[in-house]
């Protein structure tokens, strides 16, 4: 990906906030990629992610007038769409509890002839996330990847701070006997 | 040990960190044209939303309007059968008068006339005089040189006897549309300075003139006021007959008009202070119940009538009621005393006021969570539907004004103005709940409590009806009204209500 100047960034974001199609175009063409990678780590499928994306990027594209070039219009894009997927993660969250169990379950099963190849292939490791309950994953995500404190993923997701730190705890554990279970294999 | 356990940990986040660094998959191409297709949909696309009472308001008008087109249609061809009936009545009387004008012995078939022969002798033009006794008339001899001389009077004669259904020579036994023609022909007669009318609002004259009526049916002159009020020429009001149906001044109905109902109840104070919550609401109602009663219509002016009664009404609404919560409203359950077990910690309660047309309902909803090892966050969103069924009880006193047109035996007829509603019984029921949440679950053995704040026991509705009217006989008339009933209230401070009703009003008068 091309790594655009801080004034680049801020023409861009000009440009797309005064409806130049060109540079909306543009702009989802630098960012698609990473931001459909965030994107298939909170959604459950391929699909999802898609449409996590889309409705990510009418959003940026709708509220690109608020960016105010302080930090890395990356940085922004990806809050943005984070912000989205975490609404995806709380809807999820409406599935009976048995959904949740039946996706532990596979995950527990198919995680035990995947996770050798995680290391080489991210798209692998992405589906094993997939199929990880939505809270352990938007958890996980959030601070392992996201860089999101505890305090900030209990205002995100509604949670208190312990809960938070349990999930991340769980979730952590969860992956970890999987890739030991898979090393001592 | 420790030490071992945070490089696990390290480990597993570089190992996380380092699979997706460099990750940018790619998405299908069809992305970018669903983001282009949803830009490009301005933002007040949207197409307006027409409110509930709106759309009954252009229901209603539109309703209206297709019932004055059919009435103007309607008429539009009457008017033009009268004309042709005119012209043809024309030809008649002028191909009679020329044959009684060649006829040298015409002098019978004017004396066959009483009144005829009764009336020349003393008319002139523009009189008003009273007509002569009717003993003085039936003596009349049919060889009167008076009657002779006038042919008119011999043409007015023989009119009526074209119009007679039955061939007789009496007068005053004309229908409606016989004087419309009769009166175009008599004032082409009075401009050709030919005939000279007898206007007259004499009872005693008109007594006399019905005593003449050889088949025994009404005979009477109509006064000015009433000839203005009948569809036809101008020159109507110089007829000297009426019809032959009497103008009745009040009328005696019953009346039973079924209703459909939509309600619409809005909250105008969500944040105001109580014990009781005050969430977003959304409320879906629709009714049906019925009128009935007696109605006394009075004849005014101008076509108008005042028309008042007494009603019955009975209505029926059930409704939906769509709460949303958090699940940070909760509130842990009461003890509830006697019957009611110790709450447990997964049970949960939820108070809520609930908004309805009968006035605010503080309701208790108990729910318990169905899986107590998950845990629910505060902010998760959850909807509460309550199900109510309203059965109000009313008298009413409806005062309306009535507008109507038409012939004597179909009218258009307009009705508008208010209703007092007088409330007898006004009942609400919860019929059921249901929470929409996958981890929570109403307790079905705690049934929620309720206390109703009620409405006001007078109220005023707003009534408009266009409808039809038809005259079975003299003395009976049935009316076929669509209606419209629209009512606003505020049952309690924070509650607006707005009622529309929808119904078919059927309706048998006695005249007299």
């Amino acid at each position: 990906m091309h790594e655009l100047t801080q004034e680049q960034e801020a023409l861009l974001a000009h440009k797309c906030a005064q409806g130049d199609r060109i540079a909306q175009r543009t702009l989802y063409e630098l960012y698609k990629g990473r931001m459909f990678g965030v994107c298939l780590r909170y959604a459950n499928n391929r699909y999802d992610a898609e449409d996590l994306l889309q409705e990510g990027f009418v959003k940026v594209l709708k509220d690109i007038h608020q960016f105010k070039a302080l930090g890395s219009l990356e940085g922004w894009i990806r809050r943005v769409i984070v912000h989205v997927a975490l609404q995806y993660i709380k809807k999820q969250r409406r599935q009976s509890e048995q959904e949740e169990q039946f996706a532990r379950e596979t995950f527990l099963e198919e995680a035990n002839t995947s996770v050798f190849d995680t290391d080489e292939n991210p798209e692998a490791l992405i589906k094993l996330m997939q199929k990880m309950p939505s809270g352990f994953r938007a958890v996980l995500n959030l601070y392992l990847l996201e860089n999101y404190s505890h305090q900030q993923i209990a205002e995100e997701l509604g949670i208190s701070v312990g809960t938070s730190k349990s999930q991340l705890n769980r979730g952590k554990q969860y992956l970890k006997n999987l890739l030991e279970k898979n090393l001592a294999n | 040990m420790d030490n071992k356990q945070h490089n696990k940990d390290n480990n597993l986040e570089d190992f996380l960190r380092k699979s997706f660094d460099s990750f940018e998959p790619n998405p299908s191409d069809t992305v970018w044209d669903k983001i282009e297709e949803t830009l490009n949909v301005p933002a007040d696309s949207a197409p307006p939303r027409i409110s509930l009472n709106m759309r009954w308001l252009i229901g209603a008008a539109a309703a209206m309007l297709c019932i004055f087109t059919c009435q103007q249609f309607y008429f539009q061809n009457q008017i033009s059968h009268l004309q042709k009936q005119v012209e043809k009545q024309q030809q008649e009387i002028k191909l009679q008068a020329n044959k009684q004008n060649s006829t040298p012995n015409n002098s019978e078939a004017v004396a066959s006339n009483p009144e005829t022969t009764a009336n020349q002798s003393t008319d002139t033009p523009g009189s008003n005089k009273p007509l002569p006794d009717p003993a003085n008339l039936a003596a009349s001899s049919p060889t009167n040189p008076i009657a002779q001389q006038n042919t008119l009077k011999e043409e007015r004669s023989h009119t009526n006897q074209i119009s007679h259904p039955e061939g007789h020579t009496a007068h005053g036994i004309l229908s409606q549309e016989q004087l419309v023609d009769r009166s175009t022909v008599i004032q082409q007669a009075s401009t050709d300075g030919e005939f000279i009318p007898v206007i007259s609002e004499d009872k005693n004259e008109i007594k006399s003139m019905e005593s003449l009526a050889l088949l025994g049916q009404p005979f009477r002159y109509i006064s000015t006021s009433e000839s203005r009020s009948i569809p036809g020429p101008t020159t109507f009001e110089n007829l000297p007959v009426a019809p032959n149906v009497k103008t009745k001044n009040w009328a005696l109905g019953v009346f039973a008009m079924p209703v459909f109902s939509s309600t619409k109840v809005a909250t105008t104070q969500s944040n105001a202070p109580g014990p009781f919550n005050k969430p977003s609401s959304s409320y879906a109602a629709s009714g049906n119940g019925f009128y009935s009663g007696v109605l006394v219509e009075k004849k005014l002016p101008h076509s108008l009538s005042l028309v008042s009664g007494l009603a019955y009404q009975q209505q029926t609404i059930d409704a939906k009621h769509t709460t949303n919560f958090k699940f940070s409203d909760r509130r842990p359950p009461h003890h509830g005393g006697g019957h009611h077990p110790p709450h447990q910690d997964f049970e949960h309660q939820f108070d809520y006021d609930l908004p309805t047309n009968t006035g605010t309902v503080e309701v208790q909803v108990r729910v318990a969570e169905q899986d107590s090892n998950f845990q629910i966050p505060d902010s998760e969103d959850l909807e509460i539907n309550t199900y109510t069924s309203q059965t109000s009880k009313s008298l009413s006193v409806p005062v309306l004004l009535k507008y109507e047109l038409g012939s004597k035996k179909h009218q258009f007829a307009v009705k508008s103005g208010g209703i007092v509603n007088f409330l007898l019984q006004d009942k609400l029921e919860l019929n059921g709940y249901e929470v929409n949440n996958p981890h929570l679950e109403i307790l079905a053995s705690d049934p929620a409590s309720q206390s109703t704040v009620s409405r006001d026991k007078m109220g005023l509705d707003l009534f408009v009806s266009a409808g039809w009217q038809a005259q079975l006989t003299p003395q009976l008339r049935l009316g076929l009204e669509p209606s419209f009933v629209f009512n606003q209230s505020q049952p309690s401070n924070s509650v607006n209500v707005k009622q529309t009703q929808f119904g078919l009003n059927a309706n048998l008068s006695i005249l007299f």
